[in-house]
């Protein structure tokens, strides 16, 4: 059964860690990644009529981000079945009910100790699912450690984690 | 300018058509009511004349002249004919224009000034040709001077047309002209010079502004260009100066062999270094003027590459070390082959991986590489002292070294080589970097695909 995953991101390559972490720490099923992320949407008319979901998401995503999603369907090729990104525009509890159930997922993944992006109008996803009354999906933790390497390019972090699998001397 | 000058002269001769062949119809459609609405009252009067001359007495004249205002020169005929058509009776009716009338029903015409109406009446045994002519006030007198009125107007319109046409071409034209002459002043000599943008305005402004920035570009150009060679000849110079030295040294007084083998070696290796030098400087130049010529490119595993490339970085110098993360490897392997020369691929990226490793205190180049849909993505990245922000524009001239790197041995010849290896394969270098933190490299080259 193909599993249907909400990662939490922030349109960083930065945040594709988080991807990578579960993508290489779980088993071998086949899965859907829905890159979630959170946007105030707020109450004004102009917001309500004029907001457009595509729009939007490819405003929030740039050619870096999109080469990272783009390595790690190839590097993951028969494992990820499809990947793309998607909103969530209230922290409401009903909102959030509904998002989940609606979009049928069957997994979530909350890292520890990752700091998202704070941009205008955005919201922590991770915090927000955490603070949750409701009963959620199966929750995958994955464990996203310290990086210690000083970044330059906005791919390094998305490469130069932790320890190289491959490498020779 | 001669196009131009047509179009204008095209645009010229269309208004003026349209202006003469709207005068035309407005006269025309004039003219038309002006003699239709006078035949109808012509018609009308006919037939009252009809009525009475047939029907009537001859004392009843004067009543439809109570109620119709008569005509200019009106004048009532009755001409009476037979059946061969010839006249038998004629009462004012000029015979002349019999044969312009028809004997057989209403007619309407016109004899120089004046309008005629006529119409067949049949008593028994007896044809009539009843009529009335008059002269049309409306069209001898306000048509003519409505035609009068339109001709003037007309040629003033056209006067009107020509001038403002050829004012609004001298309008567009001049500053046209302005850019020309100054664009005539800019030469080798003084391409500091610059077009004054703020002068223009509109389209004119933009195509100022464009011509401002190629000339930045040709300006910078120019000046690398002048120091390549200022570079050039100096870093030519140095080991040819040394050999120079040495032999004037060696044969200034009589020396021993050993002098002599010595004095020999060191000449022998600062000729290897000029070799090295100009062989560098001979690849940088192929692989920058090169470009339009396709090589012979093969499908390569950039792997496969990457690996070879470090090999030589280790054959060059041992205590360099390189980690590399081929962790984001793609499953299909198709996705690692790009379109390339090998030898040159191997070059490049070896020059950048030794230049990583050199600057860096720990000697320690990290590589990296990833596929995505179109292409493959090679990171190098080091821990070394990096390059000050605002020398990062001059790191791909020729010879550029950046001004922390005393202390290394370099040419600075090999990112430049590079930069043109990668360009010559469609592909992308980009440097970024923070000074005495270090180095990231990143190489973007697009993948092999069959068809192309």
């Amino acid at each position: 059964m193909i599993q249907r995953v909400l990662v939490p991101t922030d349109f960083t390559v930065n945040s594709l860690r988080i991807v990578l972490e579960y993508l290489e720490n779980n088993n071998d099923e086949q899965v859907e990644l829905v890159l979630v992320y959170g946007y105030k949407l707020g109450e004004s008319i102009s917001m309500l009529l004029g907001f457009t979901l595509d729009d939007h998401l490819a405003e929030m995503q740039n050619d870096d981000f999109l080469k990272g999603c783009e390595i790690i369907k190839s590097r993951f090729k028969d494992k990820v079945v499809e990947m793309y990104a998607d909103c969530m525009i209230s922290k409401n509890t009903r909102y959030v009910r509904n998002y989940l159930k609606g979009r049928q997922f069957t997994q979530i993944v909350l890292p520890d100790a990752f700091e998202f992006q704070n941009v205008e109008h955005t919201f922590d996803v991770v915090e927000l699912l955490r603070t949750q009354p409701l009963p959620l999906p199966q929750v995958i933790p994955v464990a996203m450690g310290e990086d210690e390497m000083s970044r330059h390019d906005t791919l390094d972090s998305f490469f130069f984690r932790k320890k190289w699998r491959f490498s020779y001397e | 300018m001669r196009n131009y000058n047509k179009t204008l002269y095209a645009l010229i001769t269309i208004l003026v058509v349209y202006t003469v062949s709207f005068v035309a119809f407005i006269l025309y459609s004039v003219t038309n009511f002006a003699f239709s609405d006078f035949y109808k009252r012509l018609d009308l009067r006919r037939d009252l004349a009809a009525e009475r001359m047939l029907n009537g007495k001859e004392t009843q004249k004067d009543w439809s002249i109570t109620y119709l205002e008569e005509l200019n020169n009106q004048r009532e005929f009755i001409v009476e004919f037979d059946e061969k058509g010839d006249i038998v009776n004629n009462s004012g009716f000029n015979a002349l224009l019999w044969e312009k009338i028809d004997k057989r029903g209403a007619t309407n015409f016109k004899e120089g000034n004046t309008f005629y109406s006529t119409k067949l009446y049949q008593q028994p045994g007896k044809n009539y040709i009843v009529g009335v002519s008059a002269e049309n006030y409306f069209y001898t007198h306000h048509l003519r001077y409505l035609q009068n009125l339109l001709l003037i107007s007309l040629i003033l319109g056209v006067l009107f047309v020509i001038v403002v046409s050829l004012l609004v071409k001298r309008s567009f034209i001049q500053p046209i002209y302005g850019i020309i002459d100054e664009v005539k002043k800019i030469g080798s000599e003084n391409l500091y010079l610059r077009l004054r943008e703020d002068k223009y305005k509109g389209v004119l402004h933009k195509l100022a502004n464009t011509f401002n920035r190629m000339l930045n570009r040709v300006e910078t150009s120019f000046e690398t260009q002048k120091n390549f060679i200022s570079n050039a000849s100096h870093e030519l110079n140095t080991p040819l100066t040394s050999i120079i030295g040495i032999a004037d040294l060696s044969l200034s007084k009589d020396r021993s062999k050993e002098e002599y083998q010595q004095a020999m070696q060191k000449i022998v290796d600062s000729a290897e270094n000029l070799e090295k030098k100009t062989n560098a400087l001979l690849m940088l130049a192929r692989t920058g003027y090169e470009k339009d010529t396709k090589l012979n490119f093969k499908p390569v595993r950039i792997d496969q590459i990457i690996m070879d490339a470090e090999m030589t970085v280790k054959a060059i110098n041992e205590r360099f070390h390189i980690k590399t993360d081929f962790s984001m490897l793609p499953d299909d392997s198709m996705k690692l082959k790009v379109n390339g020369l090998a030898p040159l691929l191997q070059l490049a990226i070896s020059n950048i991986v030794s230049n990583a490793c050199k600057y860096s205190p720990n000697h320690t180049a990290y590589v990296a590489l990833g596929a995505f849909d179109k292409g493959v993505i090679i990171l190098i990245k080091d821990e070394g002292i990096g390059i000050p922000e605002q020398e990062l524009s001059y790191i791909y001239d020729p010879y550029f070294r950046a001004s922390n790197t005393q202390h290394f041995s370099g040419y600075g010849i090999g990112l430049p080589l590079a930069r043109n290896i990668i360009k010559m394969h469609d592909g992308n270098l980009s440097v970024t970097s923070t000074l005495g933190k270090g180095t990231t490299v990143r190489i973007e080259l697009p993948t092999y695909s069959p068809i192309s």
